[in-house]
C-alpha cells in the first residue's frame, strides 16, 4: 500500500504540529537541497546547516507559516538566498559567480531557480532507480569522466556491454522526463511511503 | 534514431561523421524539445557526485534534536540559588551510548540543556550550582527540573568534562541511558566508552558511587586511583585500579602511547579527534609505538605513525584510512 500526499497536505498537517509529516518533508527534500546548497557554499557542513535551518526555521514559524509560491520554489529559494548569504559573509561571492555553475548570480527568477529544482529532483529520482550496475557504468562515464573502452577495461567487460548499460540510462532519463511531464501537469509533488 | 547512438554523441563517443548525423536528427522540430531536456539532465548530472555525502537519516536525528529542544520548558527560580564557588578539583568524563548522534549545539534556556555537535566546547558551561562542564562532540547535557532543589541531577549522552561544585547538601548525579554516578565526597573521573558499551568511572581523588541506572542498590565504591565499569549486557559492576590519561585527550590535546599497538593508537586517536579513521590489510601489526602527542593536528601526528612502520595514509573527505604499503 502506499500513502501519498502532496507538499501542500505534509505543510497543512506540519501547521498541526505533526512531526512525522515534517520528518517527511525533510527526507524528500533534504539530499537535493544539500546537493544544491553545496555547490554554491564547497563545504558539505555548510550546505547541511544551511538545508537545517531552512526547515527548521519552517517549524519553528509553523503557526504563522503561509506561502505565496510552491513549496519547493520556496525550499529552493530559501537555500539559494541562504548559501549566497552565506558567501557573501565569506567574501568569496565573485570567484563563485565566476564558476559558471547554474546560474550563479543572485538575479535568479523564481522560474529559473524552479527548473533548476526540478532537474535536480528528476536526476536524482531517475540515477536513484537505475540498477547496481547500471549505475556504476554511468558514474563512471560522468562522474570520473571514462571513455566506454576504458569502463570495459576497467570492469572486464566487452564496450558491447557498456554501451547497453548507457542505452539503458537514456531510456531511463527518457522515460523519468515523460512521467516528470505528468507531474508538472498535476502540479503535485508526490511521495511515495511503501507501507 | 536508436538510444544507443544519441547516448553515444552525450558521451562524445561518436565519430564526426556520425556526430554530424545525429546533430542533423535533433534539429528536427520534433526531437528538438526532447533532447534539449535530456541534455540539460546529462549536463547537470555531475551534481549527484556528492549525493553520499549528505545523509538523511543523520541529519534527520541531529533536526529532532533540534525540535524536542524547543519543547523543553524553561526552568524558574534556579538562577536565585546561591551556589558555593569552592569547587573540588573534579573531574568527570562520561561518555554515553549515544555517541552516533550529531548533537546540535544550542543554548536555548540557559542552565537547561547544553548540546554540542561536530565540534567540542572550549568554554564550559557554568551549570546553576557553579558545576562547570566541558562538552566534546556530539554531546547533550539536560538538567533535571528539579536540578539543585535537593539533589543535582542532570542526564548526558556523548562526552563531558565536570567540575563538580562542592555541596555536600545536594548530591551530584549523572544519570547515563544505562548507569548513573554519584559524587558523594570530593572529586573524580567519570569515563564510558560506547564501543565497549559500558560505563567507566575512574577516580583522581574522594568517594564515587556507580550504580546500575535500573537497581540503585547494585552498586560499588570508588576510592582513589580506581577505576569502575558497568557493563548494562550482563549487569556486571567491576572495580580496578588501572587508569588511562588518554581518555581525556579530547580536553588536553595531550595523548602518550606506551609500547601501543596500532588498534590501540588508532582507537584513541578516532577519540581524541573525533574523526574517522580506519585500519585496513595492515600485513603487519606488530609494530608498537612509543610516543608523546602535544598539542599536534591529527594529520601531522598520522604522518608520523604511517611513516614509523611503512604504512600509507589515505585521506577521503573527513575519513582516514591506514593501509600497508
Amino acid at each position: 500500500m502506499s500513502l501519498n500526499l502532496s507538499d501542500g497536505e505534509l505543510l497543512d498537517q506540519i501547521k498541526k504540529g505533526d512531526e512525522k509529516a515534517f520528518e517527511l518533508l525533510y527526507k524528500a527534500y533534504f539530499k537535493i537541497l544539500c546537493i544544491y546548497s553545496y555547490r554554491i557554499v564547497k563545504s558539505p557542513d555548510v550546505a547541511e546547516e544551511i538545508v537545517q535551518d531552512v526547515f527548521f526555521h519552517i517549524w519553528d514559524k509553523r503557526k504563522s507559516f503561509e506561502l505565496t509560491i510552491s513549496f519547493k520554489s520556496y525550499l529552493f529559494r530559501a537555500v539559494h538566498n541562504n548559501s549566497l548569504k552565506y558567501l557573501r559573509h565569506q567574501k568569496i561571492v565573485s570567484a563563485y559567480e565566476n564558476s559558471g555553475f547554474f546560474s550563479g548570480t543572485e538575479e535568479v527568477t523564481g522560474q529559473q531557480l524552479l527548473e533548476e529544482a526540478e532537474i535536480l529532483q528528476m536526476l536524482h529520482k531517475v540515477v536513484d532507480s537505475l540498477p547496481e550496475r547500471t549505475r556504476e557504468i554511468f558514474e563512471l562515464n560522468r562522474f570520473k569522466g571514462l571513455k566506454y573502452q576504458e569502463i570495459a577495461e576497467f570492469l572486464s567487460v566487452s564496450v558491447k556491454t557498456v554501451e547497453a548499460h548507457m542505452s539503458a540510462v537514456l531510456k531511463s532519463l527518457r522515460n523519468g522526463l515523460k512521467d516528470y511531464g505528468h507531474f508538472i501537469w498535476l502540479g503535485l509533488f508526490l511521495i511515495f511511503i511503501i507501507g | 534514431m536508436d538510444e544507443l547512438k544519441i547516448v553515444k554523441y552525450l558521451s562524445g563517443e561518436l565519430s564526426e561523421n556520425e556526430a554530424e548525423e545525429v546533430k542533423q536528427w535533433i534539429d528536427h522540430a520534433e526531437h528538438k524539445a526532447e533532447f534539449e531536456k535530456i541534455q540539460q539532465l546529462w549536463n547537470s548530472s555531475p551534481l549527484l557526485k556528492d549525493e553520499g555525502l549528505f545523509q538523511a537519516d543523520l541529519s534527520w536525528k541531529k533536526m529532532k534534536l533540534r525540535i524536542d529542544n524547543e519543547k523543553v520548558k524553561p526552568l524558574s527560580g534556579i538562577f536565585a540559588h546561591k551556589w558555593s564557588y569552592a569547587i573540588a578539583g573534579l573531574l568527570v568524563i562520561l561518555l554515553g551510548a549515544a555517541l552516533f548522534f550529531k548533537y546540535y549545539f544550542q543554548e536555548t534556556a540557559p542552565g537547561l540543556q547544553f548540546m554540542t555537535q561536530d565540534r567540542k566546547q572550549d568554554q564550559p558551561v557554568i551549570l546553576p550550582d557553579g558545576t562547570r562542564v566541558f562538552l566534546n562532540r556530539y554531546t547533550r547535557v539536560v538538567l533535571d527540573q528539579d536540578f539543585g532543589k535537593d539533589t543535582r541531577t542532570l542526564s548526558l549522552t556523548g562526552e563531558a568534562y565536570f567540575e563538580v561544585a562542592k555541596d555536600k547538601t545536594k548530591p551530584f548525579i549523572i544519570k547515563t541511558a544505562t548507569a548513573h554516578v554519584k559524587v558523594v565526597g570530593t572529586s573524580f573521573n567519570v569515563s564510558a566508552y560506547h564501543d565497549q558499551d559500558s560505563v567507566q568511572v575512574a577516580v583522581n581523588t574522594g568517594i564515587v558511587e556507580l550504580y546500575s541506572a535500573e537497581e540503585i542498590s547494585h552498586k560499588i565504591r570508588l576510592t582513589i586511583g580506581k577505576k569502575g565499569t558497568y557493563l548494562p549486557k550482563n549487569e556486571k559492576l567491576v572495580s580496578n585500579p588501572y587508569f588511562d590519561s588518554n581518555i581525556f585527550a579530547w580536553r588536553t590535546h595531550q595523548l602518550s602511547f606506551k609500547n601501543a599497538d596500532l588498534k590501540y593508537v588508532v582507537n584513541m586517536l578516532t577519540i581524541a579527534y573525533g574523526k574517522d579513521i580506519k585500519i585496513k590489510q595492515v600485513k603487519d601489526d606488530s609494530f608498537r609505538w612509543n610516543l608523546n602527542v602535544d598539542h599536534l593536528e591529527l594529520d601531522s601526528v598520522l604522518k608520523v605513525i604511517v611513516g614509523t612502520n611503512n604504512l600509507k595514509l589515505t585521506k577521503a573527505g573527513g575519513s582516514y584510512l591506514i593501509s600497508s604499503k
